[in-house]
């Protein structure tokens, strides 16, 4: 692989702390094109480092697109601008020689700012908490087809169980909307038998929950799902309003 | 009465009245229409299903309040749903791109609220009979009245431009009431996409064209 470079000027959020009012900052800066976006700003943070300045606050933990932790707006897109990609899995070779490139934090009151482009998701661990579990005992490991599922009733399951959690649905939104996550994480039991027992008491119980933790309501933009990086479906909100109304008229 | 307010604390049980006030709303948009494209096939006619609309039909009044129920409703969870959406993102983005946000899409408020304005006139206009100027004659008809409205290009230009916004309201409103309602799926979705912006042509291109003609007819 040729070792090209690029350089770019970079216009990134630093906010000290959640009551700091915030403001962007240029950096020019010429990395390998093979850098991904991540490694890209620890290259910056290197820099800032021996500047002796404060280093941009950015979350990450896998660095392979499964954990949900790392996300940031870049010039305008929710993990940039390529599809079904989380941020740690972008390159620097789909950015242009020159280009300006701005990095926001996701912005949604229900996501406040820590730091820089930190932000405080706990609100989804909330609504996880609210019903996004199983409290009936399915047993120990079971026989593997001891309990039939339908190879489509899986393949369901299976896709909306991919979410990861990182908020791109919420930041993209033009509602700051988390019924994107939220209706995945209904979507992902609702299929299976051992989630159906509690399916309608969980739908309302998780609705209600985000509803007051401040995320906006879904108008069918569909942003959500042009941004999230595991490509979960906008059915999945269709089958949780589905799951609202049985519970509600059940 | 508990239990509606039970249900819509819920920003879905929100959604999902707006959706079948919202489908109401489109059925009387065509039903509408196709009533007013007797205006072209001539006065008596039209008078004509004036009047077994008005005094044939028993229980008309009861649709009458239904429809004005589901505009209020509608009204009143759009608005509801629409700040509590604006409170969620107090801090804009600096840059931010959109990859299927359409023109009705990130309209639907305003073309929304503007309606509102619109049906408040458009009363005044035709059912009430107060503007353009007051008609006291007790014994005029309703081809009449709606004629002498739209006879003036001013009047006829703002029913125009009304369709159309309308037009561009249900261009995202109908795909989107399919979508809350939950009966959307992977397959329909995109049938419902191209649906919606071909009824909402349709809407926009007819009460348009009633415009048009009346102004051509009796200028
Ligand atoms: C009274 C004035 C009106 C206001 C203030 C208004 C406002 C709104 C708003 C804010 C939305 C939410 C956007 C969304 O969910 O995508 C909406 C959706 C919708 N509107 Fe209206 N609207 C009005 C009149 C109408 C009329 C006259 C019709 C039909 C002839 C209509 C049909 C719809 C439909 C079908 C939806 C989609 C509902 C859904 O998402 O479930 N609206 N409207
Ligand atoms: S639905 Fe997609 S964008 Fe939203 S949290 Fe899950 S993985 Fe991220
Ligand atoms: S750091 Fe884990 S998904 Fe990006």
């Amino acid at each position: 692989m040729s070792a090209s470079t690029i350089s770019v000027t970079l216009k990134i959020w630093r906010q000290k702390n959640p009551q700091d009012k915030g403001h962007f900052e240029t950096y020019p800066i010429t990395v390998s094109t093979d850098a991904s976006f991540l490694e890209m700003i620890d290259q910056l943070n290197g820099d800032l480092i021996v500047q002796g300045k404060d280093p941009v606050a950015f979350d990450h933990d896998c660095r392979e697109g499964i954990c949900g932790m790392c996300g940031a707006m870049v010039n305008g897109y929710a993990h940039a601008h390529e599809k079904a990609t989380t941020l740690c899995q972008t390159h620097m070779r789909s950015f242009k020689n020159g280009e300006e490139i701005v990095i926001e934090p996701w912005r949604a009151s229900a996501f406040p700012i820590i730091k820089d482009l930190m932000v405080d998701r706990s609100s989804f661990d909330k609504i996880i908490q609210s019903g996004g579990y199983i409290s009936v005992s399915t047993g120990s490991a079971p026989d593997a087809n001891a309990t039939p599922i339908s190879k489509i009733a899986a393949d369901h399951a299976f896709a909306s169980a991919a979410c990861i959690g990182c908020g791109a649905c919420v930041a993209a939104c033009p509602n700051a909307s988390a019924m994107l996550f939220v209706s995945a994480k209904i979507s992902h039991l609702a299929h299976l038998p051992q989630g159906r027992v509690e399916g309608k008491k969980r739908a309302a119980a998780m609705i209600d929950r985000m509803d007051e933790l401040g995320f906006g309501n879904c108008t069918n933009h569909r942003e959500c799902e042009a941004a999230c990086p595991k490509e979960i479906k906008l059915e999945n909100i269709a089958l949780m309003n589905r799951e609202f109304l049985t519970a509600e008229f059940a | 009465m508990a239990y509606i307010s039970r249900f819509t604390k819920y920003s879905i049980g929100k959604k999902i009245i707006m959706g079948i006030s919202g489908l109401g709303l489109c059925v009387f948009a065509l039903v509408h229409l196709s009533g007013n494209f007797l205006l072209l096939k001539g006065q008596a006619e039209f008078n004509a299903y004036a009047d077994i609309l008005h005094n044939k039909i028993p229980g008309f009044v009861a649709v009458e309040l239904g429809l004005a129920a589901c505009f209020i409703v509608h009204m009143w969870m759009g608005i509801s749903l629409a700040i509590q959406n604006r409170n969620a993102r107090p801090q804009q983005y600096a840059v931010k791109k959109s990859n299927t946000t359409s023109l009705g899409s990130s309209t639907m408020a305003y073309t929304g609220t503007y309606f509102i304005l619109f049906l408040i006139i458009h009363l005044m206009n035709i059912k009430f009979a107060f503007l353009p100027k007051p008609i006291v004659d007790p014994s005029i008809d309703k081809y009449t009245v709606t004629a002498m409205v739209l006879a003036q290009p001013a009047w006829s230009f703002f029913y125009i431009i009304s369709s159309i916004i309308l037009g561009i309201h249900l261009s995202h409103g109908f795909y989107s009431a399919f979508q809350s309602l939950g009966i959307a799926g992977e397959k329909t979705t995109p049938k419902l996409l191209i649906a919606a912006r071909i009824y909402g042509l349709v809407i926009a291109v007819g009460y348009s064209y009633i415009a048009v003609s009346m102004l051509m007819l009796h200028r």
